[in-house]
């Protein structure tokens, strides 16, 4: 399928525009108002840990990939599955240093990150919503890249769920 | 094994667990876990923990035992 330069030029502007305000986003998560994260020994250990358990099972769903690539273009295209693959890795990471708490930097609003990934959610949840009520999210019984905003808002979700369950288990441990 | 000294050394000085990770520059969840035996700190650490409350290397993490 071909795509005219009016297309890619949309995706690169769609990319630039995304960095940059993905930029502001943490501008603002942070206390400091600087780029960089700073995560003393423990975070770096346990970041460390959850990097390896993220790469394995990046490399576990690719080698499903090469292995059911072919069933897999039956029911997704391509960059779906690749996105599945991302958002399962990102969700690896993100558990694992949540849970044990080293997610978060000495320099970041905790608050401030989970009212963002609130707002990224519903934004996804409403245009995998509006997909799924125009009928485009599967096209001749595959799911479509319009599928993204769904993958990311699940992502998502289950991100925020594992910042308030451990917040939950915090505030329990506190009041014992 | 938990750290007991850190904790009384701590409390005698008046500083919450958060106070004491300020003064060192890590989480409040490390000195936690430093308390509850979870985490092993590196020697930087324990240096840093040792001037801030005021104490020496064996009086905090050295195990006679």
């Amino acid at each position: 399928m071909g795509y005219g330069e009016g297309y890619l030029a949309g995706k690169l502007f769609g990319a630039v525009c995304g960095a940059f305000v993905g930029l502001l986003l943490i501008l603002f998560m942070k206390k400091d108002g600087r780029l960089r994260c700073k995560y003393d020994e423990r975070q770096e250990l346990i970041r460390g840990r959850g990097f390896k358990y993220a790469f394995y099972m990046l490399l576990g769903c690719l080698v499903i990939d090469v292995l059911f690539g072919e069933m897999l273009d039956r029911v997704m295209e391509r960059s779906v599955a690749g996105m599945l693959y991302v958002c399962i890795g990102v969700i690896v990471i993100s558990v694992h240093g949540i849970l044990n708490d080293g997610y978060f930097s000495l320099n970041e609003n905790p608050k401030r990150a989970v009212a963002i990934f609130l707002g990224l959610f519903l934004i996804n949840l409403a245009g995998a919503l509006f997909y799924i009520h125009s009928g485009l999210l599967v096209e001749n019984g595959r799911l479509t890249d319009r599928a993204l905003n769904l993958i990311c808002a699940v992502t998502l979700l289950v991100i925020i769920l594992a910042i308030l369950w451990k917040n939950a288990c915090r505030k329990r441990q506190e009041e014992a | 094994m938990k750290n007991l000294r850190l904790k009384a050394a701590r409390a005698g000085l008046d500083l919450s667990q958060q106070e004491l990770a300020d003064l060192v520059g890590v989480s409040r969840q490390t000195i936690s876990a430093i308390e509850k035996g979870d985490y092993n700190p590196t020697i930087n650490l324990c240096i840093a923990i040792c001037r801030a409350l005021g104490k020496t290397l064996n009086d905090l993490f050295w195990d006679d035992g």
